[in-house]
């Protein structure tokens, strides 16, 4: 594919387009979820596939990052479990989405969609993990002490979450409670990683993906919280906005991850050249 | 209209061999202008009845130096008076085709301060002879004449972990990179060895040894960012730092493999000046794909994996370039980015 002006401008026209295109998906979607204009299926429909779609969104920016490396591209394996990770997600929104619309009340249980999001933070993590080897070139003695430490404090994390959930009975059944405990710990443990790359990439354009994950590691985060603690189940109820401005924050973290993503491959497709050139 | 004294130097022109006599001014000029159309790269001598010897160095058919070789010493000849000190006639001339790492290489020998020290020796002895004078860490060079061929190895100072080599053989001058072991591989004969002791505080040094460390600092530097951002990002960096670099002027290229560096600078400043400039560039340009943090991350990785020699000039010169907290760095973070 090639455009007829320069790089730069062809990167900033094609990021500004991502943009404009997320910013609009998130006024529909907020359109939708607030006045909801057709009736209580289609909206539900509607919103779904829009959620769908945003992730959707994600998972495609992080493929075609992993396709502009090259095999023996230390980066690519980095952006190879991301994607699957991202894919893997958009699986557990599509059945997630299929329950929501199948079920009578639309209350989707720990199920199936769970084991596709659950499973994906093992591909995240080895993401990470992978960034990390790169950025640090660690020894087998640090990279084991790094890999305990993080397991080390998922764990910790998620025992103290699970704890308080078995203390307060928020969850229906064990099996509930050890999946609902898994997220915010897994959320946080994904978000401090995300924290330490983006503090080491500071300004870099190749920063900006994780960027986009610690957004949507703390959106999670909101997420499970509001769940965990009954606020999302007693806002809905009420009729007010917090369940309301969590869903749009979780639908608005996939676009912004999508677009972290899609900027790096700008920059990989335009950056650090001066000519109109494209790859 | 002579610039800088060499003390006790060889008379190295002897190796460039001698092919036409007895020729008038006119007819010198006439060849000095053929090799110039040829873009001839390399030594020219000249020699007179008188006794005086001067050697002309060509780089891409541009004339860069005039030495006046004498039994002591040699001379920088300047420009303006070339034409005034090779107007006489019976004039002898030889050429000697060098690329431009040779001539580099003849530089340092023709204008850094030496003392000389001269042994005949084996084989055997000039294997611990060349270590010990290897070890030293103030630099030298080493001239080896044997029945038909003239050797020159440089030695940078201990560590030192590069030695350049010219060979001359019939006429035929061969340039390489070695170590210290190359006294090993040395046919078994009697050597005319002499050992030219120098000091490191001369700018003709300086600038060798800074051209040698640029390489592998742009290598490393360039394979570095190569891991973190790919293959295809990492050359075009070069790209861009060749683009500049050319652009400037100057005849170099970069690419992952480091530095390819055909230029002959005047002077010490001019050679910063231009390591200086590409390594801002690879600062700005590397800082907007992985961020300026991890420049300066990756700058102070690279000159510890250097060899002590490198990194020590490199640090005398440049670092300040990547320091944290430095203007540089401040001025980076206000780059529009892509």
């Amino acid at each position: 594919m090639r455009f007829g002006w320069e790089a730069r401008k062809a990167s900033n026209r094609l990021m500004q387009l991502a943009i404009t295109a997320a910013v609009i998906l998130i006024a529909v979607y907020v359109f939708i979820y607030f006045r909801e204009p057709f009736t209580a299926f289609t909206n539900t429909l509607l919103a779904d596939i829009l959620t769908v779609t945003a992730s959707l969104f994600s998972a495609v920016c992080a493929t075609l990052v992993w396709r502009m490396y090259e095999k023996t591209d230390a980066p690519r394996r980095i952006w190879g479990y991301f994607a699957l990770g991202l894919w893997i997600w958009v699986l557990g929104e599509t059945t997630w989405s299929y329950w929501n619309l199948t079920l009578p009340n639309g209350e989707v249980p720990v199920g199936v969609p769970d084991v596709f999001w659950v499973g994906a933070y093992y591909f995240l993590g080895q993401a990470l993990l992978s960034q990390y080897k790169i950025l640090v070139r660690p020894t087998q003695t640090e990279l084991r002490r790094r890999v305990i430490t993080s397991l080390l404090f998922l764990g910790v994390s998620f025992a103290l979450v699970f704890g308080v959930l078995e203390w307060f009975s928020l969850s229906s059944s064990v099996g509930d409670t050890l999946v609902n405990a898994f997220y915010p710990a897994g959320d946080l443990t994904l978000a401090l990683s995300a924290i330490w790359l983006t503090r080491h990439f500071q300004g870099g354009a190749l920063g900006r993906p994780w960027i986009g994950l610690l957004v949507f590691t703390f959106s999670d985060l909101l997420y499970a919280w509001l769940q965990l603690s009954g606020a999302y189940a007693w806002s809905l109820a009420q009729g007010n906005l917090v369940s309301g401005f969590s869903d749009i924050v979780y639908f608005s973290a996939y676009l912004v991850l999508g677009i972290g993503s899609f900027s790096q491959w700008l920059f990989l497709k335009y950056g650090l050249r001066s000519s109109s050139k494209a790859r | 209209m002579y610039l800088f004294v060499a003390h006790f130097m060889l008379d190295f022109s002897a190796v460039i061999p001698e092919t036409q006599q007895n020729l008038s001014f006119g007819y010198v000029e006439v060849l000095i202008q053929e090799h110039r159309q040829e873009l001839f790269s390399g030594l020219m001598r000249i020699s007179y009845p008188s006794g005086e010897n001067f050697v002309f160095m060509f780089l891409d058919g541009v004339q860069q130096k005039l030495y006046r070789c004498l039994k002591t010493n040699i001379e920088i000849v300047e420009h303006q008076s070339w034409s005034q000190v090779l107007n006489h006639p019976g004039a002898a001339v030889g050429f000697l085709a060098l690329g431009v790492d040779g001539l580099r290489l003849i530089r340092i020998i023709c204008e850094a301060p030496i003392q000389e020290e001269q042994a005949s020796l084996s084989s055997n002895e000039l294997v611990d002879r060349v270590r010990l004078w290897a070890d030293n860490p103030e630099p030298g060079f080493i001239y080896i004449r044997s029945e038909n061929a003239h050797r020159f190895h440089v030695l940078a100072g201990n560590p030192n972990p590069v030695i350049e080599e010219l060979n001359v053989t019939a006429g035929q001058a061969r340039f390489l990179i070695g170590d210290a072991s190359f006294a090993q591989s040395l046919p078994n004969s009697d050597y005319k060895t002499s050992y030219y002791l120098s000091t490191a505080e001369h700018d003709a040094w300086r600038e060798y040894k800074l051209g040698l460390a640029f390489h592998p600092l742009m290598r490393i530097l360039i394979t570095r960012f190569g891991e973190l951002a790919g293959r295809v990002l990492a050359e075009r960096l070069g790209g861009q730092l060749t683009d500049w670099v050319t652009g400037s002027g100057w005849n170099m290229s970069i690419n992952s493999n480091g530095v390819v560096n055909r230029e002959f600078f005047d002077s010490l400043e001019e050679a910063l000046e231009v390591y200086m400039g590409i390594l801002r560039r690879f600062r700005d340009e590397a800082g907007l794909a992985v961020g300026p943090r991890l420049v300066e991350n990756m700058f102070r990785e690279t000159l510890m994996n250097l060899p002590p020699v490198f990194r020590d000039i490199l640090n005398q010169y440049m670092y300040g370039l990547f320091s944290p907290g430095s203007s540089a760095l401040i001025a980076q973070k206000e780059i529009t980015q892509l």
